[in-house]
């Protein structure tokens, strides 16, 4: 199995499998223009992705390295999160900074099984939530004025609430 | 309320913006904040336009991109129907008036529809992942409903409203919707499902706005009431929007569909590519029919304006003039016994929705028909894929073993049974699920193609399902 390295941005080198390395689109079009087909000494840097994270990012492609292609998204179909694999879910049970950068990775990577569920993870962590307790829970600031936050709250009351 | 400009960490003070690793939500760039808040569903969205100002703009810009929605108002206990609205006087019965259904109870000339709002709840299961839903307030009416929609869903094509009872105000909204240019253009879909109309004033406009709309492809119409139902501007509503379907999908007062299914020849456009149409029409040569929906009103058939002696002829007109179909819907028919000959030449069926014993009459026994099952199929349909069963008793397996000889082709099945009567035979009440899930196991051996088994009580609506190595307690 011929094996590449890649860099990661605090210069940590990883010893990966091709086919594995391959499953992000972003490495895959690095290889086929440079022609690299294995390794050939030169490690590649992936600037955006510290070695913490790249070791997750290898960890989810090692695991998932048979999985299907995952298919286009269709914009008709609403997206479901609750058929997120049990070892996915083992996986994502990170703190939400790991998390985030994880995504950030999968983003970078063009990694879009990872990309896929993480989102989802962070989607099920808003759901059924209340305004207060999003914010309470990823730390965002309540920037509306008093007035903003009744008028939003009256443009959708014929809602039912849950 | 006025949207601003959206730049990302806007409102978010608590990161350096040279931070070098980003590890909170709020440094994470809009695109991808955007492909979470897609996972969402609406209810979910309308609460992440109250955050803060960013979110506020991207779940607006998420919603803005939904092409499906669909509206559900709970009846329970704000609503109560009339007997003059339905039009059955001095009936004192148990019986089904909704595609789901539904008991009915009478109180002091007054039908009440208890837990209304459960009924449709395997409705919105099926929903639930392919639309936006908005489930409306119980003591609401459907208010700013024409404004709201187009403000979000500008590019609208889908649009279901279930379980609603409109009232002049709610007909006269639907038309305000059904008026505007987003709407007549893009709608592809507009579905009413369990609806009770018991306004006539406004009808005749709605159905000509119906007219309006240039993209309608998908009709369904599964409403309830007296006035609706004798109103002539329904079938002449249909006259121009016809020859532009490719499916219309009627369940009405039996009487009305009579007098569309003359109005439809009458008007009806000879080019009209129907696929999947309501009963009581008379299936004229030039519709071309994939499927057909053959749904029974018990309100008629009590009235004896419906004896069933109509449905067979309707029915084995249909099935020899259309052997392509790949779909059919049934309830009752006269002669159980006639059934599988009737529907004999239908070799191509793949999809079979059999509501057979649904029907059960005030005391509780059955139909003298009461011999529907699927023995009574007796022939072999190779080609049936998706099979839907009503039947009575979910613990009578000895019926269950033809199916491998009937549907070998067979890769979901849909039992709808009900769990009162299985109590009524099983000892204690817990042995429902055990015969549930014999049932299933049964099912699951005999078919080798199967992939999923639903199981549904259809009074209560809650259901079990079965995937292929996923039933954990088989």
């Amino acid at each position: 199995m011929p094996i590449i390295k890649l860099l990661s941005s605090d210069e940590e080198p990883f010893e990966v499998d091709v086919d594995i390395a391959r499953m992000s689109i972003t490495l895959r079009t690095m290889l086929d223009d440079l022609g690299i087909e294995e390794d050939d000494g030169e490690p590649i840097p992936v600037q955006n992705v510290n070695s913490s994270i790249l070791r997750k990012v290898i960890q989810w492609c090692t695991y998932h390295k048979n999985d299907p292609p995952t298919p286009d998204d269709d914009e008709q179909r609403e997206k479901r999160t609750d058929d997120i694999p049990s070892w996915d879910a083992d996986f994502l049970k990170v703190d939400q900074g790991t998390l985030f950068e994880i995504i950030l990775a999968a983003n970078y990577l063009d990694i879009k099984g990872l990309l896929d569920v993480t989102c989802k993870t962070v989607a099920n962590m808003i759901r059924g939530k209340t305004p207060e307790e999003i914010r309470k829970t990823f730390n965002i600031k309540n920037d509306f004025t008093p007035q903003e936050e009744e008028q939003i709250r009256r443009e959708n009351e014929w809602c039912e609430e849950k | 309320m006025k949207r601003q400009k959206v730049e990302t960490d806007e409102c978010h003070s608590n990161h350096e913006a040279n931070e070098p690793y980003f590890s909170s939500i709020n440094n994470i760039p809009n695109e991808i904040l955007m492909l979470i808040f897609e996972n969402l569903q609406l209810d979910d969205l309308l609460i992440l336009d109250q955050v803060c100002n960013r979110w506020n703009i991207l779940a607006l810009s998420v919603l803005r991109r939904r092409r499906q929605l669909t509206i559900v108002k709970f009846l329970q206990h704000t609503e109560n129907l009339s007997l003059c609205q339905l039009s059955c006087e001095n009936i004192n019965y148990k019986g089904y008036f909704f595609t789901l259904p539904t008991p009915l109870n009478k109180t002091h000339n007054v039908l009440k529809l208890p837990e209304f709002g459960r009924i449709s709840g395997e409705i919105i299961q099926r929903h639930s992942y392919r639309t936006m839903i908005a489930r409306l307030k119980h003591s609401r009416q459907l208010g700013r409903l024409s404004l709201w929609i187009t403000e979000h869903f500008p590019f609208l094509e889908s649009l279901t409203i279930i379980n609603s009872w409109m009232g002049i105000e709610d007909v006269a909204q639907l038309n305000r919707l059904l008026n505007t240019k987003s709407i007549q253009t893009n709608l592809v879909t507009f579905n009413i499902r369990a609806c009770f109309i018991s306004s006539n004033s406004l009808l005749s406009s709605f159905f000509i706005r119906i007219n309006h709309l240039k993209a309608l492809k998908h009709l369904t119409l599964e409403v309830f009431g007296h006035y609706f139902c004798v109103n002539p501007f329904l079938y002449k509503g249909f006259g121009s929007v016809i020859s532009r379907l490719t499916e219309l999908n009627i369940t009405l007062d039996i009487r009305l569909t009579y007098n569309l299914a003359e109005n439809l020849i009458r008007y009806g456009v000879p080019n009209c590519s129907l696929r999947q149409i309501g009963l009581g029409f008379s299936y004229p040569d030039h519709f071309i029919l994939n499927n057909i929906n053959m749904l029974n009103n018990r309100v008629t058939r009590l009235y004896g304006i419906n004896n069933g002696l109509e449905d067979e002829e309707s029915l084995t007109s249909a099935c020899n003039r259309f052997p392509s179909l790949e779909m059919l819907r049934i309830s009752y028919v006269s002669s159980r016994s006639n059934f599988a000959k009737l529907i004999s030449p239908l070799l191509k069926l793949k999809h079979l929705v059999d509501f057979g014993i649904s029907l059960v009459l005030d005391n509780d026994e059955p139909f003298p028909l009461d011999k529907q099952n699927v023995s009574t199929y007796k022939i072999e349909f190779p080609n049936v894929q998706v099979l839907s069963l009503y039947i009575r008793k979910i613990n009578d397996h000895n019926k269950l073993n033809h199916m491998p000889s009937i549907f070998p082709s067979a890769k979901e099945v849909r039992i709808y049974f009900m769990k009162s009567q299985c109590s009524s035979c099983c000892s204690r009440l817990v042995k429902v699920q055990q015969c549930q899930h014999q049932t299933i196991r049964i099912i699951v051996s005999k078919l080798s193609n199967l992939r999923r088994v639903t199981m549904v009580d259809y009074q209560s609506g809650s259901f079990e399902v079965w995937k292929q190595g996923a039933f954990l307690f088989l």
